[in-house]
């Protein structure tokens, strides 16, 4: 059974400007045990995505239509209280920032004892133990639980934050560009130190992502956003080999694989549309190639070509 | 361990020297409005008409005779050994009047200020927690009426309701006529209970009702606008969406994540709301004829004995001292990261 | 700003508190200004009718010597505005040089300057004006410029921290290489840029003088009882009050509130609008 099914969901943020579409009709899913990137250019809905799993998406969005089953839940029919309890218990999310993912007046035990104690009755000195223990493992000593956020590094922070999210076993990890904002030597030894407790720990994980590398590096499957769409999903070498959508083989290219020079050459003219007043018809069509008439004014269906690749463009 | 209280130490020897020059500064304006601006302070205590011989003996009693310079010395020299000088008036030394009536002026400004910290911090967490609904817009005019309000009306009208139309609570002054209190402390609920007074005391707080709350109310206004926009500001922190996606309470967030964190700097507004209290005090205590700092300036203003308000007046310098400067090192206590 | 970005902050909440201000202000102006047409009784002519509660003849009341109180309030709006007006006005020069110059010059003038306006600013501003009421003596004039002590401090604040945020940027370093002197860069440059702040802060500091002369004057330090001002009207019903006249304070006191209430609206709304967080 999948772990994840997302189906047509639609998020908007009802905001002074207007509009914005931020998640416009997208259906995912999620296997067990797998890590399904998600990666698209910024400002595309990716972070709107995630938070929707959890619920959380700030105001003045709103999940406007669309179903979500989390093992079989229904997860938008569900109490306010009983998705809480699902949050860090059975779902947790790793958030990009970790210098302001930690309340910076409670020190490092504090975080991680509250949480424990806030979906198990088990007494101080056990979640105190458990504590230790988890922290061990992301390699934070323990003569540094009694310190203070502001003590640690960026990289040992989110090493952290990635603690608090393991913390009580959950099945599902939503990482959201965990990485993006550590510096690339670290980046690396996070992404590591994530991938081997996923297989310890047997997790699903949604690694969100505006990085191509990472994403090849890390995903057994793909999913590429555009302006608020899924357009293209994917097995990791398949994606690779054989992009099917213009827009995913541009950014193929634009992957910075020998000078940042070359990046630059093989980059997407232009801009995506804005998410007030997205196209009537294809939402990549002012960047494509390959654009035709039809583009303009229909938006494609999506269309599945050969085992599990999806694509969302009228070339197919 | 021994590093950070060192450090802690250090900080509070180096708030404790910044104090100074504020004090000077302080004790400088006051000695310039009161000494250099134009009108003669002897004018203060006898009439123009008095006589030429009597006028410039009261000058050389107070010492106005001698060259400016040297009275700004003699002031300060004063001020710094204690010396206030005596009421013109009574007669008696300025800092034992002061000290009758200061720790009314103590008492009623602590109550005060326990009123403001509760109305304003309550209603502004509140007024975040609930800002998309009609609460928050209300709350933000009912602060800022507290703080545009006339103090001595809002007295005023209390004393009418409660007093004249409902008849709950005295109008006027500290203590039924019938009673007394033992000076111990001089803090007058502190001695009656110290005394085992307990019908005084219980006068007596039931008299300090109005007065806190005209006063609290007067300075819940910052503080509730304060906290009103820090919580909400907070509530949208990254470590607050952190918090709820691991399933923390909403209640929990609340008050341990967003509140606790935006009272630091409403701490640093209460220090800041001192003076404001003391303006405040000075009306509150007019219209409830509470006998403290405020009423004792009036009066010794319309008395016209020059010393005394002098003396008042340069109490008020120390006061605004010591309490910025205790704020200052509440504040490093409770900041983690001022703490080191 | 065009007409959508004003239609924009007028949907906000500030934005509506803002206006709300505005029309107070028009309406107290209007009334202050035709005050002579619109009172219907002579608010010092004293009458038999003394003590009167609020009725049809007497919307407000009449005061002890029998006083109409709405004429009153109407022609104290007068001085009690004015009085507020001035003394928002006259220290304003003085705390926008002072702080034009602490800016500019930075350094050590900087710092004392910086110091003693902090310093007056930590003084309890009611008790500061009681001082210099106290030595200056009662009167109008006397009363604003008693008022208009506190105030320094906030202007140079805000003139400050105006020089030094636009002090480094590109147009005010290219005036200095083309050979400016300091003062025409102030004047020139920097003035122009922070008066929509200043314009803020003096209508809050109007807000703030309003509620300082009221309370000088029901201390009876502030203007004196021949000319109906708010406060003094306070001053006045103290005697009556607690003996059940009450409408004698409560519509002086209203009229305070309502005046000082739209000015401190107004101006925080400007405030509100200028912040950078806001931009
Ligand atoms: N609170 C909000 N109010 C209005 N619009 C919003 C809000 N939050 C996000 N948006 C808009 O929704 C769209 C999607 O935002 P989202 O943060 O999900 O994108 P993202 O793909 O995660 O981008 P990034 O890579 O920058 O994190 C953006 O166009 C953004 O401007
Ligand atoms: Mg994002």
């Amino acid at each position: 059974m999948k772990l994840l099914d997302i189906k047509n969901l639609r998020v908007y943020y009802f905001s002074e400007e207007g509009v914005v579409k931020a998640v416009d009709g997208v259906s995912l899913s999620l296997n067990k045990g797998e890590t399904l990137g998600v990666v698209g250019e910024s400002g595309c809905g990716k972070s709107t995505l995630g938070l929707s799993v959890l619920r959380l998406v700030p105001y003045p969005g709103k999940m406007v239509s669309g179903k979500i089953f989390y093992n079989g839940i229904d997860l938008l029919s569900l109490s306010d209280e009983e998705v809480r309890k699902l949050r860090g218990k059975e779902i947790a999310m790793i958030f990009q920032n970790p210098d302001v993912s930690l309340n910076p007046i409670m020190n490092i035990k504090e975080h991680l004892v509250e949480a424990i104690l806030t979906h198990e009755e088990i007494d101080e000195r056990e979640a105190v133990e458990k504590t230790e223990e988890i922290l061990g493992k992301v390699g934070i000593p323990k003569n540094r639980i009694n310190d203070y956020p502001h003590q640690f590094s960026g990289g040992m922070k989110q090493r952290i934050m990635i603690a608090l999210a393991l913390l009580l076993n959950p099945k599902l990890i939503i990482a959201d560009e965990p990485t993006s904002s550590l510096d690339v030597l670290i980046q690396a030894k996070t992404l590591e130190l994530l991938r081997n407790l996923k297989e310890e720990y047997g997790l699903s994980l949604i690694l969100i992502t505006h990085d191509f590398g990472v994403v090849f590096e890390e995903s057994d499957r793909i999913a590429v956003m555009y302006a608020g769409h899924i357009i293209e999903i994917a097995k990791n070498t398949e994606l690779y080999d054989k992009p099917l959508h213009p827009y995913t083989q541009a950014l193929i290219k634009a992957v910075p694989t020998v000078t940042p020079e070359e990046q630059k050459l093989n980059y997407i003219l232009g801009m995506p549309p804005s998410l007030l007043t997205p196209p009537k018809g294809c939402r990549f069509y002012a960047r494509c190639k390959y654009a035709r008439e039809i583009c303009k004014f229909k938006e494609p269906k999506t269309a599945t070509v050969g085992r599990e690749h999806i694509v969302k463009c009228h070339l197919y | 361990m021994s590093s950070k209280s060192s450090g802690l130490l250090f900080y509070i020897v180096s708030r404790i020297l910044l104090i100074i020059p504020m004090l000077l500064i302080l004790l400088t304006l006051i000695f310039i409005i009161l000494r250099v601006l134009p009108g003669d302070p002897v004018y203060f205590i006898v009439s123009p008409q008095a006589g030429e011989h009597i006028i410039e003996q009261t000058r050389h009693e107070l010492g106005l005779d001698r060259p400016i310079w040297e009275q700004y010395v003699s002031y300060l020299m004063g001020v710094f050994r204690g010396d206030l000088g005596k009421s013109y008036i009574t007669k008696d030394n300025v800092w034992s009047i002061i000290g009758r009536h200061l720790p009314i002026t103590i008492e009623l400004a602590t109550c005060g200020l326990f009123v403001a910290a509760f109305l304003g911090i309550s209603f502004g967490t509140f007024a975040a927690y609930k800002s998309k609904s009609w609460f928050g817009v209300f709350n933000t005019i009912l602060s800022t009426i507290a703080y545009t309000m006339p103090v001595f009306w809002f007295g005023m009208i209390l004393q009418i309701l409660f007093a004249i139309q409902f008849r709950v609570l005295p109008a006027t002054g500290i203590l039924d006529t019938s009673l007394s209190i033992t000076r111990i402390t001089g803090l007058p609920a502190l001695d009656a209970l110290i005394t085992g007074n307990m019908r005084a005391f219980v006068d007596h707080v039931a008299r300090l009702i109005l007065p806190s709350i005209t006063l609290g109310f007067f300075i819940s206004g910052n503080i509730n606008r304060m906290t009103h926009s820090n919580v909400l500001k907070a509530l949208n922190e990254d470590y607050v969406r952190a918090a709820r996606a691991r399933g923390i309470k909403e209640r929990v967030i609340l008050f341990k994540y967003a509140l606790k964190n935006s009272l630091i700097p409403v701490i640093t507004l209460l220090g800041m709301n001192f003076a404001r209290m003391l303006s405040g005090s000075v009306l509150t205590e007019t219209v409830f004829s509470i006998p403290g700092m405020g009423s004792l300036l009036v009066n010794s203003i319309f008395r016209r004995d020059y010393p005394l308000v002098q003396g008042i007046i340069v109490v008020y310098a120390l006061l605004i001292s010591i309490v910025t400067l205790i704020i200052d090192i509440i504040y490093a206590y409770i900041d983690p990261r001022i703490r080191l | 700003m065009n007409i959508e970005e004003i239609r924009k902050i007028l949907r906000t909440n500030e934005g509506k508190l803002m206006f709300a201000g505005l029309v107070i202000l028009v309406t107290l102006s209007v009334i202050a200004i035709f005050a002579p047409y619109i009172i219907p009784y002579d608010p010092s002519k004293t009458t038999p009718d003394i003590l009167q509660p609020p009725s049809l003849k007497h919307l407000f009341g009449t005061d002890n010597l029998g006083r109409d109180l709405l004429s009153r309030i109407i022609y104290g709006s007068r001085i009690s505005i004015s009085t507020a007006l001035l003394g928002a006005l006259v220290s304003l020069p003085l705390g926008v040089l002072l702080g034009e110059i602490s800016g500019y010059l930075g350094g050590k003038i900087d710092k004392a300057l910086s110091m003693i306006m902090d310093s007056i600013y930590a003084f309890p501003s009611l008790i500061l004006a009681i001082s210099v009421a106290t030595i200056l003596g009662a009167g109008i004039l006397n009363t604003a410029l008693a008022v208009s002590t506190v105030f320094v401090p906030t202007y140079f604040r805000v003139t400050r921290g105006h020089v030094l945020s636009i002090k480094s940027k590109e147009f005010v370093e290219a005036a200095r290489l083309m050979g400016a002197s300091k003062v025409s860069i102030l004047l020139k440059d920097i003035f122009p840029n922070t008066i929509a702040s200043i314009f803020a802060i003096f209508s809050v500091n109007t807000a703030w003088g309003i509620l300082i002369e009221a309370g000088l004057s029901f201390l009876g330090l502030g203007i004196p009882p021949p000319h109906p001002s708010w406060g003094t009207d306070i001053r006045i019903g103290r005697l009556y009050y607690l003996s059940g006249y009450w409408w004698i304070i409560t519509f002086p006191g209203l009229a305070i509130l309502l005046a000082s209430l739209g000015f401190t609206f107004f101006g925080q709304g400007i405030q509100r609008i200028l912040s950078p967080e806001r931009r």
